[in-house]
């Protein structure tokens, strides 16, 4: 009973005990700089990864969903690159047969020299008139 | 005090007013009524804004680059005027006006007048067509051109004289020489005389363009009328000789020296020896006047020639045959444009 009673006293007086005044202020300091420290010595890939990760981090969506899209992805993207390979394709064959505008606008855009301009006012009339005939 | 009396305030107030009333008028008529030179002025700026919508940039390709010019509308339809030199031997003509370009069709390009129709296929702004005869010395005149690359921009100058020919080179009809700056680009240009209408055209500069010597418009109109008529140039040619004589007979020194087989004219009554005294209408005092008055021959046209033989005088008529340096009909004249 004795010991009870004695526990007892302890703990209503432990109830009353509080930490100085400078453990509270240095606690926040030193939690901060503590998770900076954490920070910083992560590996890099670490963080790039916890990036990319939380950008893609995506409420719930259907797995029907997230596949259409993929599909839909994939098929745009092999479109464009099928393009963009007929267009190389049709310049090749353009160089190669030397008359199709390709090739001359190819030509013209390599530096071909503009056409001289020729302003007309002679220094003296055209005439063909013999003197003194008709 | 009586004539303090007399003029008294309101006959002070009645002077003053009749005063006013009579210098008010004077006053104003001598604010309004503006200067001469503010009238040149203004009637400069009038006829270059009437008629710079009607001139033309022409533009043509030929093996050694692009050719520009200017020339101008002389009518609703189209037809322009410009140098021969901008579309002769040359393709792919194109006139700039309003903003817009045209493709143009050579109608005819001569050289011995040295300018070219052309027809574009537009409505168009035209200049009038004046009186190239009324030309004295010192008339002033307007020309707007497109010089070099720049935009269509007016020349004032005043007409210096009437030349047959140039560094001992015969034109093919008299020009006027004019005292009026020109540039390379303006072969073609309108020349306007003040009362906006065209009394020539713009063929050649001198020296370094600080003057120039115009194709008058009646000998253009030739051209016109030439392709109007018949679809081709036809200038008309006797194949006479003439010489000045040391004495004048009836009025004249122009002597025919020499007949040219290939033209016939001895066929039709003309002799060596002959005086010639107007070939058509027009008269001839010496043989330079024949320059002229041959230009305006048309072949095939009967024309009379007024001759003095034997001191008797004699009206023959002769057809001029199709002249020697008439060029070949242009490649894309069509039907004959209206007179």
């Amino acid at each position: 009973m004795d010991n009870e009673d004695s526990i007892t006293k302890l703990l209503r007086l432990k109830r009353y005990e509080q930490p100085s005044e400078e453990y509270f202020q240095s606690f926040l300091a030193e939690f901060q700089t503590r998770q900076r420290s954490e920070v910083i010595h992560r590996p890099l890939l670490q963080i790039a990864w916890d990036r990319f990760s939380s950008m893609f981090a995506m409420p719930p969506v259907p797995k029907l969903v997230m596949a259409s899209s993929f599909a839909a992805a994939v098929f745009a993207a092999v479109f464009v690159l099928n393009w963009a390979d007929d267009g190389t394709s049709n310049a090749t064959f353009a160089t190669a047969s030397g008359t199709a505008k390709w090739d001359s606008k190819a030509r013209s855009a390599q530096g071909q020299k503009s056409p001289a301009v020729q302003y007309v006012l002679p220094a003296r009339p055209v005439s063909y008139a013999s003197a003194r005939s008709f | 005090m009586l004539l303090r009396a007399a003029f008294n305030f309101p006959a002070r107030l009645a002077v003053l007013a009749t005063a006013s009333l009579v210098a008010m008028p004077v006053a104003r008529s001598h604010a309004a009524e503006p200067s001469l030179a503010e009238n040149i002025t203004c009637e400069i700026q009038r006829i270059f804004e009437q008629n710079r919508k009607a001139v033309v940039r022409v533009q043509a390709n030929d093996a050694m680059g692009v050719r520009l010019g200017s020339g101008f509308f002389i009518d609703p339809t189209g037809l322009i005027y410009t140098h021969a030199g901008v579309v002769l031997n040359a393709g792919n003509v194109t006139v700039t006006f309003n903003g817009t370009s045209l493709p143009a069709r050579v109608l005819a390009a001569d050289e011995r007048s040295g300018i070219a129709l052309l027809q574009a296929d537009c409505i168009s702004p035209f200049i009038r067509i004046g009186d190239s005869r009324n030309t004295a010395i010192a008339t002033p005149v307007l020309a707007i051109g497109f010089p070099e690359d720049r935009e269509s921009s007016a020349s004032l100058g005043m007409i210096a004289g009437q030349d047959r020919q140039h560094m001992g080179q015969y034109f093919s009809t008299t020009h006027i020489r004019a005292n009026m700056p020109v540039s390379r680009g303006e072969g073609g240009a309108p020349v306007l005389n003040l009362n906006g209408e065209a009394i020539g055209i713009v063929v050649a500069r001198i020296n370094e363009g600080g003057s120039c010597h115009i194709l008058p418009i009646r000998a253009a109109e030739k051209i016109r009328n030439d392709i109007a008529r018949f679809g081709v140039l036809r200038h008309g040619w006797v194949g006479v000789e003439v010489e000045d004589s040391p004495e004048p007979v009836n009025g004249t020194t122009a002597m025919i020296t020499a007949l040219n087989p290939a033209a016939n004219a001895a066929g039709q009554g003309l002799q060596p020896g002959d005086m010639v005294n107007a070939i058509g209408t027009t008269p001839v005092a010496s043989s330079e006047d024949v320059i002229d008055a041959s230009y305006f021959l048309t072949a095939g046209e009967p024309a009379d020639i007024q001759i003095t033989r034997n001191g008797q005088s004699l009206s023959i008529q002769v057809t001029p045959k199709i002249h020697p340096l008439t060029p070949a009909p242009a490649l894309h004249a069509e039907a004959p444009v209206q007179p």
